[in-house]
Formats: structure tokens, sequence, C-alpha cells
């Protein structure tokens, strides 16, 4: 069975309650769009299911629509489930109205049935399954009210399937008669499994990918003729979903009772202030300070605890065990592995409370407030309110942050963002910053690390709009999404939300970067088993002119090559090539090396060098093009280190 | 309550403003007469007599005096607090700055430009209703009629959506998320600036003002 429906209706957390932990996440064939599968077994019914993509219709306008329609056009599920939101209704009918259009028999579960209670509308399911001539099964997921009826209303449908009568749409009147036009041009070039009637209504409605498909079928004759045709009711569009709407409004018409106008909702109420162009912008503040307030004030005793008992616990275990074996297996395990990909570890107190925190706010539907409200900024980077939630991500995590630019509609604003993402301090910059920052300032140290971060962001408006002008030609995606109703927060769907992203942060943590880091370790290691002479510190020596300009030693060059890794391995490397060994003992060798305007330039360069290592094969992954990634490494190299020569040089002449 | 003058802004003739020409120094010298056309003078008396305005001008367009400008003075200079200037048919487009002129002049005094129904669309309106005044029976079709963008309504209004001025991939999304021709729109949030909010089918969207500006709309309080 195929779980389809559109954004917001609460369909993943009807698949969550389905499929509890048994469901595997992957992505379509070729696509950076996540496949979610897993199994239902109760009672001696067991049915594998497959949660398609969100959307809004079927018609190819995004890679989601286009592999939502293939699944259920190709590997015919048994049944697609058809999840809709009972508090809109009419909208959400209209997804229905596509999939009823297919071959496949479609089950209606109608959602959120408190909410629309809530609203005083008054549904009657058996009205609207009689209307549709489908089944329809009320549910309120949130409260696993319906799914075992649900369960059954699938089971029955697969055993008998005579009695699925479903009342399909039709095309408005005025253009039936070039639709069935249409479909005896192409009936018999349409391939197979696909259903001929559908696909003429698909070339009506202009979908480019069906073009495409027909263009490559017909023969060039043929394909004229339909191409005049097409081209005559290019307006075509607009009267398929007047069709769809007029029988969506016939379907509702007896099942649905509204309630008088002029009651203000709950949701009318909140959004004054959310989305009012001055206390919006004060509420995001407010809220996104609170995030990052209770993020680092409750993750960072957690991030000690786990360091002091997991790391280096595990460090010295695994010394004294190896205790009798060569001296390199022990550095290779204790400082090349535990010390590298360890260190990983430490952060996911930070990153589980931040992505919590995330996962509430997208939960209960303010994300996308806080989308709207920055759309007037983002608009000037030629993006729009969508990527805000993907670059607010990058606080937290750079890694997640990249893969959520998918929300973004355009390949373009999608790219846009992907390479402004890593200009977005993330948690382990700050805890370099942090540890830094104190040392040489002072009681200046906030002030120092706040205009840091606004360096920053300064920097990631500047090349957005910079970036956008030259390879997009300033050329912006229409910005358009829906603002859902405030609901309570689904513990499941946050905590499953918490564990994905989590997930793909350590995916790669627990790849990436321990080959990486061993290989780092190796270098540090070879050949002569010192890291003042090893080939690291050759690297960094032969970076040591470059770094003069800046006022960085050979000692910081490394640091920032190790951070390729892991951000906060700069740290750590320190520590190590300036003989401190503790991270106490640094913060005292520090300020005897460096002067105050080196570590400025050695901040300023660090909070802006190239991503970690697991950004950049995210990046990989989700741009597919190694132009873009390889642009992204070598546009920010130029641009840590141009600002870092700035910095230090305006610093001395300033001191 | 303020004291409010009519202006009758009527047009000058059709003087090209081509110096030199002899027809245009003709029109000019001809014009420039301090003379109201009895045609106007009678418009003048009737909405004297008909509105109860004490205060009422004719000033002419291009070049023919007396000028709009001058009659709007006029009628300030006798009491006016508020004046309203309503043209008498299709007029240049250089009304609008005489009125912004005179606005910066004379801060204490509201002066109204009622825009003429210049364009097909506007005049077409205009000319629907006064055959249906006279035509009881006639159909509720979809005439042109209060067309504007989306982006053009204020909070709290609503509308019906007319049509589209859309490429295909917007319209298909538009459409997919409710925006078809016939659907009630209600704006929600509309601060003049920046995306706006709309409500269509019981749903909640977020639209960038580009966006707004590509959907149009009809009101439905009036006509329909």
């Amino acid at each position: 069975m195929a779980l389809a429906g559109q954004p917001n209706v609460g369909k993943s957390t009807v698949f969550n309650l389905l499929t509890g932990l048994s469901q595997h996440v992957g992505n379509w064939p070729g696509k950076t769009v996540e496949r979610k599968e897993g199994t239902y077994s109760h009672n001696g019914i067991s049915v594998d299911i497959v949660d398609l993509p969100g959307t809004y219709s079927l018609t190819a306008n995004s890679a989601e629509e286009v592999i939502a329609r293939d699944h259920i056009i190709k590997e015919r599920p048994d049944v697609v489930v058809a999840v809709i939101d009972a508090s809109s209704m009419e909208r959400n009918l209209y997804l229905v109205a596509e999939l009823l259009s297919l071959q496949t028999p479609v089950i209606v579960a109608v959602n959120m049935m408190d909410v629309a209670d809530q609203q005083g509308l008054k549904i009657e399911p058996e009205v609207l399954e009689a209307a549709l001539g489908v089944p329809v099964v009320p549910m309120t997921a949130t409260n696993n009210r319906g799914i075992r009826e649900l369960v059954e209303a699938v089971d029955e449908l697969t055993r008998d399937e005579a009695t699925y009568e479903p009342k399909r749409p039709e095309i408005r009147e005025d253009h039936r008669a070039v639709l069935e036009e249409l479909e005896h041009l192409v009936a018999a070039h349409v391939p197979q499994p696909y259903p001929s009637d559908w696909v003429s209504l698909k070339l009506l409605e202009g979908d480019d990918e069906i073009m495409r498909m027909m263009e490559d079928r017909l023969p060039q004759e043929t394909w004229e003729q339909v191409h005049e045709i097409l081209k005559e009711h290019e307006d075509a569009v607009l009267a398929v979903a007047s069709g769809r709407y007029d029988w969506v409004g016939r379907m509702t018409r007896a099942a649905l009772v509204r309630p008088g106008v002029g009651q203000i909702t709950l949701t009318e109420r909140l959004d004054r202030w959310a989305t009012h162009p001055l206390w919006g912008l004060l509420v995001l503040a407010g809220i996104l300070g609170l995030v990052f307030l209770l993020t680092y004030s409750l993750g960072a005793p957690l991030q000690g605890l786990l360091e002091t008992y997991v790391i280096e616990a595990s460090a010295r275990l695994a010394a004294s065990a190896l205790a009798g074996g060569p001296s390199w297996l022990t550095s290779l395990i204790v400082d090349g592995i535990i010390g590298g990909a360890g260190m990983v570890v430490t952060f996911i107190p930070i990153l589980i409370i931040f992505f919590a925190m995330m996962g509430l706010l997208e939960d209960v539907g303010y994300m996308s407030r806080a989308g709207y409200v920055m759309d007037r900024f983002m608009h000037l980077m030629g993006l729009h309110g969508k990527s805000f939630l993907p670059l607010f991500l990058g606080f937290g995590c750079s890694v997640p942050a990249v893969m959520g630019t998918r929300v973004i509609d355009s390949r373009a604003g999608r790219l846009l963002t992907t390479m402004l993402v890593p200009l977005v301090p993330c948690t382990a910059r700050m805890v370099v910053l942090a540890f830094i920052t104190p040392i040489f300032f002072g009681a200046a140290a906030p002030l120092v690390a706040w205009s840091l971060v606004g360096l920053n962001l300064l920097v990631l408006a500047v090349a957005g709009v910079v970036i956008n002008r030259i390879a997009f030609g300033g050329e912006r995606a229409a910005f358009i999404m829906e603002l859902p109703l405030y609901h309570k927060p689904n513990w499941q769907t946050i905590g499953i939300l918490i564990w994905q992203r989590s997930l793909a942060f350590f995916k790669r943590a627990g790849t990436v970067i321990l080959v990486v880091s061993v290989v780092l370790w190796g270098l540090s290691a070879l050949p002569t088993g010192d890291i003042e002479t090893s080939f690291l510190a050759g690297a960094g020596r032969l970076l040591a002119p470059l770094g003069a300009l800046m006022g960085l030693s050979w000692q910081m060059m490394v640091a920032l090559l190790t951070s390729f890794v892991a951000k906060e391995n700069a740290i750590a490397s320190l520590g190590v090539l300036y003989g401190a060994g503790s991270e106490a003992g640094l913060a005292e060798t520090l300020p005897t090396i460096m002067s105050p305007a080196a570590a400025l330039s050695f901040l300023v360069v660090q909070m802006l060098f190239i991503p970690c290592v697991a950004t950049v094969v995210s990046i990989f992954n989700e741009t597919k093009s190694w132009r873009w990634t390889l642009f992204n490494v070598l546009f920010l190299l130029l641009v840590s280190f141009g600002i870092g020569i700035l910095v230090y040089q305006v610093a001395n002449v300033v001191s | 309550m303020r004291k409010t003058g009519v202006v009758i802004a009527a047009s000058g003739g059709a003087y090209s403003g081509r110096r030199g020409s002899a027809r245009g120094w003709r029109l000019r010298w001809g014009s420039s007469r301090r003379a109201v056309a009895p045609e106007h003078e009678e418009l003048a008396n009737t909405v004297r007599k008909g509105g109860g305005y004490d205060l009422v001008e004719v000033g002419y367009e291009g070049g023919r005096r007396p000028s709009i400008a001058s009659a709007v003075e006029a009628v300030i200079r006798r009491g006016a607090e508020r004046v309203v200037v309503v043209p008498t048919g299709k007029l240049n487009s250089g009304v609008a700055e005489v009125v912004g002129r005179l606005e910066q002049r004379h801060r204490g005094v509201e002066i109204v430009h009622v825009q003429e129904p210049a364009d097909t669309t506007g005049r077409a309106d205009w000319m629907i209703r006064k055959v249906r005044e006279h035509d009881p029976d006639h159909v509720q079709t979809e005439a042109y009629f209060g067309i504007g963008r989306l982006a053009g309504l204020g909070t709290g209004e609503t509308a019906v959506v007319h049509d589209f001025d859309a490429g295909h991939t917007l319209l298909s999304r538009l459409s997919a998320l409710g925006f078809t021709p016939g659907a009630e729109v209600t704006m929600l949030q509309n601060y003049g600036h920046g995306p706006v909010i709309v409500g269509v089918r019981n749903t909640r969207i977020a639209l960038g003002r580009g966006e707004a500006a590509r959907i149009r709309v009809r009101q439905t309080a009036c006509g329909e």
C-alpha cells in the first residue's frame, strides 16, 4: 500500500503509527528525496507501506510529484491511501481527484477530525463515502484514533475489489471534445503501464515530463498535430483544475457543514503577532534566542560530561589495554580514531537539543511563519522564505542543513542556499570561538564573538547577492508556501525528526570523518612519529608564507587544515602542536605566542573557512555536481583568507 | 465636517503642444481666453444644484484657461477644506501631477483626484453598469467588473479569482493550491510591501508580492 497526501496533513504521523520503528529510510533511486518504507503487522494482517512524498498535485512541478505518480503507475501498489486534512477538505480532495484518475484503488483517510471539530466543521464520512464511491475512514492520528479501521478498510478492499466504483472527476465541459480528440491521437502510442486517458489529460495540463515522453513516442506527424492542439488550448490547465474543483465542490457539499463566519481561530490570533512585519521579527528573534540559550545552557554541561566520562575514559582504557603493543597502534587508536571521531560524539547533546527544538517549532507549525517573516530579507539574496529553515538548521550542523535544502522548489534556489549554508556558524565553529575569545579578549570576548557571528552573516548576505547575480542572473523563484494551522506537537513525529537528522550527522561521522581522521593522523605521525617533523607539519610550513600575511604561524595553518575533518579539531591540533597537553594548558600558552591581532584573524578565517569534510560530501550528494562542490570549497578558501588578511593588516595598523 | 469644493476637470481640446506649428499656435491663442465653455458651465450648475455644493469650478487641462490648478486655487480661496477633482472624460495623464503639486502647496487641504475610467476595462465597466440600469433582465455574466490584482486587496477584503498573468509552471502550482478562476480568496494580511497571506479554500497560503500581483481578481461586494 502507498500513503499519499498533501504536505501538513499529518501523513508522517499516520505512517509512524502504522510502522513504528520498522521503518526504513533511504532515497528514491537517483533522487535526493527521502523514501520511507515500513511494515504494519497485527492480528495476522501484514501490510507493506511506502510513504510517498507530500505533494499538492500529481503534475510534474517537482521531483516529489513525479516520484509519487511514478510509484503509483509503475510499481502498482494494491491500494493508495490518501490522507487528507479534515479542516481543509476542499484543497485536499484535489489530490484525491488526481489519484482517482489513475487505476489504483484509493481509500480516503480523513485525518485531523479533532481540528475540524474545534473549528466547528461537521463532517459526515458516510455521506462523503457515498459521494466519492471509495471507502472513507475518519481519523485523528495524533490521538491514535482510526488506525485500526484504516487497516481493516485496506484489507477489505484488497480482498474484494469488485465493489470499488469511484466517481471520477471530469474536465470542464468546454474542453471535453479536445480531450477526446487528444486521446484518439495518442492512444495507440502510450507506453505501458500508463493509462492513455490519464496521459491525454496530463498533456492538456502541459505536464513537461509527459510531453517529453510522448514527443519521443509519437510519429513526427502526429506529434505536430498534438502540439498544434496543445498550443491552441494553452489555458486548458485551468479547465482541468476547475473541473477537479467542481467535482470537489460536489463531493463536499453534502458531507461538510461549515460553521458561521466571524469565528476567530487560535491560528488567526497567534498569526497577528507571528506574521506581523515588526512584531513577527521580534517574536522570531525571541524564539531563536531561546533556542540558542537552551541549546547551550543545557548542552554544554552534558558535552563536558561526555568528554570526561566517555571519550577520555575510553581513551585511557584503550591506552592501558594496548600498553603492551607497539606505540604507533596506541597512537592510531587513541589519537586517530577516538580523538577524531570520538570528538564528534560529544556533539550529541547539543545537536539533539537543537534539533528537538527545531523539530518542535516545525511540528507546531511555527517554522513556516518564520520563513514568511524572513522572506523580505531572503529576497535581497534572490532567495525566499523557504530557504530560512535550512539556513537556520546550519547553526546546529551544516550536514542536515544541506539536506534540508530539499524543501526549496527551484534548483537555482536550492543550489544557492546550499552554497551559503557553510557560512552559517555551526556548533563546532562556535565551540572554537567560545574557547579562544575569552583567552585573548577578556571582558570584550562576548562582543568579539557576536561580531564574528555577525561578520559571517554579513558575508553570507553579500555572497548570496553576488552568487545570485553572477550564476543565476538575479532570478528569483516563486514564493508560495502553505501556513498550516498551529496544532499541538506530536512527540513521536518530533522524535523521529530528531532521530533522522542526528542519524544523518552520525552516519557521516561514523564513516567519512573516521576515515579522514585516520588519514590525518597518518600524516601527522609519518614518517618520524613526531608531529613536528611530520608531513602535516611540512604542509603547514609550506603554507607559512601565506599564513604570515594573516599573522598565522605554521601551527595555526595546520590547525586550520585539521579543522577540515571536523571544526573542533582546531583546538586539539593547537594543543598538540604547541605541546600544551590539556585545554587549560593551551589557554595559558596561547597568549604568550600569539598577538590579539593574529588571534582575531585566526578566528575570522576559522569561522569562514571551507566546510568540514562531512559537509563537503553532503553538498556533493545533494547537488550531484563536482563543479558546484569544488566552487564552494574554493570560494570559501578565497573569502576566508582574503578577509583574514584584511582583518590582520587593519588590526595591526590600529593597534 | 470639512467644507467640500468640486473641480470639474475637462479636456482642453486637441492641443498638440507643437510650438510653432500653425495649428498649435491658433489653438493656443484661441483657448487662452479665460472663459468656460457653455456646456461645462451648465454641467457645473447642475452639480451645484443637484449635489448641493456651492463651490464648483471648471478647470481645463492642456494649456486652456482656466487651468485645473487655478480652479482648485479658486475653491480653496473661497473656503474649501477638501477638494474633489472629477474628470468629465478621458484626460491626459498630467492631472495627477498637477494635483500632487497642489497638495504640496496646500498642506491643510485634502485634495482628492477621482481617477477617470480611462482604460478600456474601466470604460467598459461603466458602460455595462449603464446598460444594466436599463436592462432588468440582464444575465449575471462574468463581465469586466472591478478587476484588480490580488496584491492590491487590502487586509480583510474578499474577491474572486478572475484569471492569471502567469507562466505555465506558476499557473499549475497555483491551481493545485486552490487558486482557480471562480475561487473565493480573502486577503488575510497585506501591509503594502513584502509577502502577503491569502485565505483560499480554507487554507492559509503565503505568497510573494510578485506572485500575488500575477493573480487577477474581481471584487464581489458590488455588482454580482
